[in-house]
């Protein structure tokens, strides 16, 4: 039995040991608190959490696909995602220019929300068609905010964020908007 | 002789430990200063501490306008949050716990919801459980704002700032509080 329990002991005598050193060594490399230095730099610690910037996490981009079709797009950083719900879209300056309803792909992932029930939520990237309905063809530019919400799988969330791109229209005197592909 | 051999393995052992964490701590601070992935950018919130508490006026829930300057005094804990942020409201039950337990010793927690304030109105009314600790919001711009005023420049929720009586910055938590890490903080400002 004793040699049991001096075996079992051991380890911990040891473990004890190195932490009896290891932390004012802590102290010195760092000049900070001690036991937190030591268990952040071991890893445990959950300030290691990364917190991409927004523009990161979310690239934007847009362009014009067709006469009648401008494309809103997002990669998204891994491991976060956006609501379908949360995006919204407008024409600033030209009363002569409408969008007509987006078009979000098919598919996305479903989250269960405690409070708001089913949400349809997009991961990785996201494609959406926004159908530009012209009052006067002649007219040649637009200039469009997008609005989007999204989440971190980690336990955040960012501020609903906007984005303002102006963009080329080709030619054409498309007043019906064009299917979104 | 065993006895000898022994404690000359655990100095040694000692010896190497504290190498391996030096040179961890030692890696993490190089890692830290120079060699950042330059895609992650991590939020440094350390020059907030010390910081004067900024000020604010916002609206609670009855539209009364609530300034930070009535908190001064108590360690306040002004928390960012939205009805829409689920991590948000997973840390709510959290600060009510906190409030109940520390306000009669002189704490304080306030929710600033980056939210209109019907929005909010109905999820407490949904919720059943009385928060009991005033909650402030007046659509999300201003909400945003006070938030960057108080270091959230990239519009994270939850965020939390802990405001000592000395009315100074004296923790920041981007992300999910716990109440054992709440606890921590605001024993050492009580």
């Amino acid at each position: 039995m004793p040699v049991r329990y001096q075996h079992a002991s051991c380890p911990r005598a040891l473990a004890l040991g190195a932490l009896l050193i290891a932390l004012p060594a802590a102290g010195l490399a760092e000049g900070g608190t001690t036991v937190a230095s030591l268990w952040q730099a071991l890893g445990f610690s959950k300030s290691e959490q990364t917190f991409l910037e927004p523009d990161k996490a979310f690239v934007f981009s847009a362009d014009v696909i067709d006469a009648g079709t401008v494309v809103a797009r997002w990669q998204i950083a891994k491991d976060y995602y956006l609501y379908r719900d949360k995006f919204s879209f407008r024409v600033l300056d030209d009363a002569k220019v409408k969008l007509g309803e987006p078009v979000f792909p098919p598919g996305g992932a479903v989250k269960q929300d405690e409070y708001f029930g089913v949400m349809v939520v997009y991961f990785d990237h996201v494609d959406v068609a926004l159908p530009i309905i012209r009052q006067d063809p002649a007219i040649k530019r637009v200039k469009i905010e997008a609005t989007y919400q999204g989440c971190a799988e980690a336990g955040f969330c960012y501020s609903p964020m906007n984005k303002t791109v102006e963009l080329d229209l080709p030619p054409g005197d498309a007043v019906a908007p064009a299917a979104a592909k | 002789m065993p006895r000898v051999r022994l404690a000359v393995l655990v100095v040694v052992l000692l010896g190497i430990a504290a190498l391996a964490a030096g040179w961890l701590l030692y890696q993490r601070s190089v890692r830290d200063l120079s060699d950042q992935d330059p895609d992650v950018q991590a939020i440094d919130t350390s020059g907030l501490i010390g910081r004067p508490r900024p000020d604010f006026t916002l609206p609670d829930l009855d539209g009364v306008p609530r300034q930070a300057a009535s908190w001064d005094g108590s360690v306040t804990v002004v928390n960012f949050w939205a009805t829409w942020c689920e991590p948000c409201r997973r840390e709510m039950p959290a600060l009510v716990e906190l409030q109940k337990r520390y306000g009669s010793k002189g704490l304080q927690v306030v929710g600033i919801a980056l939210d209109d304030r019907q929005a909010v109105r109905r999820f407490v009314a949904d919720l059943g459980t009385a928060i009991d600790y005033p909650l402030l919001a007046d659509g999300e711009a201003p909400g945003i704002e006070v938030a960057k005023q108080y270091g959230n420049s990239f519009g994270i929720l939850p965020y939390t700032v802990v405001v000592g009586r000395d009315r100074r910055i004296a923790f920041v938590q981007l992300g999910e509080l716990t109440l054992s890490q709440a606890e921590r903080v605001v024993r050492g400002l009580l």
